[in-house]
């Protein structure tokens, strides 16, 4: 190795961490070159300097102390929560009656209470419908007049014979063109039939 | 139950005696690390809440001193992102200085620092904060987490999903860049301001 290579190389070499090859080799050339051991003297130098002037200044005891109580406080809720995941945790079901089962038995006691009353009051107007007075003679003439008009509506549709002679016969086109093609004598274009075309 | 909250008390004592430790270095860290200085406190206890959070999920054979350094990282990341864009215009470098910066040893214009390092023990915190603020928010983290985090370069890779290539690059440029930064602010406190008239 040159002189270039060797200078390159004093940062890891001060450091300690070439291999033990390479640290030989530098070691022997330091010895046989002053230049480089001046130079490599002067940058431990620096480097030691440096740390020491990076070293300057206190670790500030309140601000450790303040990072302690943080940790504590962090291990105290990191116990509570797994406090609160060991217990028994509730039945699926009562998530489903929410707010409360109370809540919902108050309801149910509600209606019982309004059934209660509906029922009872239920009785009344049925008894005052029994003994309500029969209708007035207007609404009786009106009432007698529609039952006739009914009865001469129904007279008159209700008689069969009447009824036949003007109700026109519903038969349906095919059984009509069936009937004219049974007449002896008549001959009537009908729909081929594979029998019909047979020879 | 009451297994439960001893369950709970002593992974908490545990957490805290592991993190115990650490605490200086963190916030060393994280103060060197964030853009907004007044955002630290927060930035450190969401990080330990989040740290202690997912504790369960730690494993014994894993570092937990990578471990809590990786999330104080993605924490202090996302406060920084905010003030990303006024950081790219406060302190950028101009073209030249970028250019020596690819220029290795002490040729480069930092090279007064590495003749008399102990220059640099006296440099003033506002020197150190303004030539930390020339890094990007990568080179700031890998640089932070080897000198203050004293994290091997792997841990360093995993800590900030890189890898161990990327890490040793950004180490290199980010000292470089820091000699770069001190050494131009010196030079220019250095130098005497002359009188107009």
């Amino acid at each position: 190795m040159n002189c270039h290579e060797i200078q390159s190389l004093a940062g890891p070499y001060l450091d300690s961490e070439l291999d033990a090859k390479t640290s030989l080799a530098i070691q022997q050339h330091l010895a046989a070159c002053p230049a480089c051991a001046r130079q490599f003297g002067a940058e431990q130098q620096f480097a030691a300097r440096l740390a020491t002037a990076l070293r300057r200044g206190e670790a500030s005891p309140e601000l450790w102390n303040r990072a302690e109580e943080l940790v504590r406080a962090a291990a105290a809720r990191k116990t509570a929560a797994h406090a609160g995941r060991g217990q028994p945790s509730e039945p699926w079901w009562r998530a489903w009656l929410w707010p409360s089962p109370q809540f919902y038995a108050g309801v149910a006691a509600l209606w019982i209470v309004m059934l209660v009353v509906h029922f009872s009051y239920l009785g009344e107007p049925a008894q005052a419908q029994a003994t309500t007075s029969p209708p007035s003679p207007a609404v009786q003439s009106a009432l007698a007049e529609q039952r006739r008009e009914l009865a001469a509506m129904l007279g008159s549709a209700g008689a069969p014979g009447a009824a036949s002679a003007t109700r026109p016969r519903l038969v349906s086109p095919r059984s009509e063109l069936r009937q004219l093609h049974d007449q002896p004598g008549r001959t009537t274009w009908l729909p081929a039939t594979p029998e019909s075309l047979q020879v | 139950m009451n297994a439960m909250r001893e369950t709970t008390a002593a992974e908490a004592d545990r957490f805290l005696a592991l993190l115990e430790p650490l605490e200086r270095d963190l916030e060393r860290y994280c103060r060197r690390l964030i853009w907004e200085p007044q955002e630290a406190p927060d930035a450190l206890q969401n990080a330990v809440l989040r740290a202690f959070a997912a504790f369960d999920r730690y494993h014994e054979d894993a570092s937990f001193r990578a471990w809590m350094f990786r999330i104080l990282t993605n924490e202090v990341f996302a406060l920084n992102r905010k003030h990303a864009r006024i950081a790219r215009h406060e302190f950028q470098l101009e073209p030249e200085e970028l250019e020596a910066l690819v220029r290795p040893g002490p040729a480069s214009e930092g090279g007064e620092l590495m003749a008399t390092p102990e220059a640099l023990a006296e440099t003033m915190e506002p020197e150190l904060v303004a030539a930390l603020k020339t890094l990007t928010d990568a080179e700031r983290a890998v640089l932070l987490l080897r000198a203050l985090g004293d994290l091997r370069y792997r841990e360093i890779a995993e800590s900030l999903d890189m890898p161990l290539g990327s890490v040793m690059g950004y180490l290199a440029r980010a000292r470089q860049k820091t000699r770069l930064a001190l050494a131009r602010r010196r030079t220019t406190q250095d130098t005497p301001k002359v009188s107009p008239t």
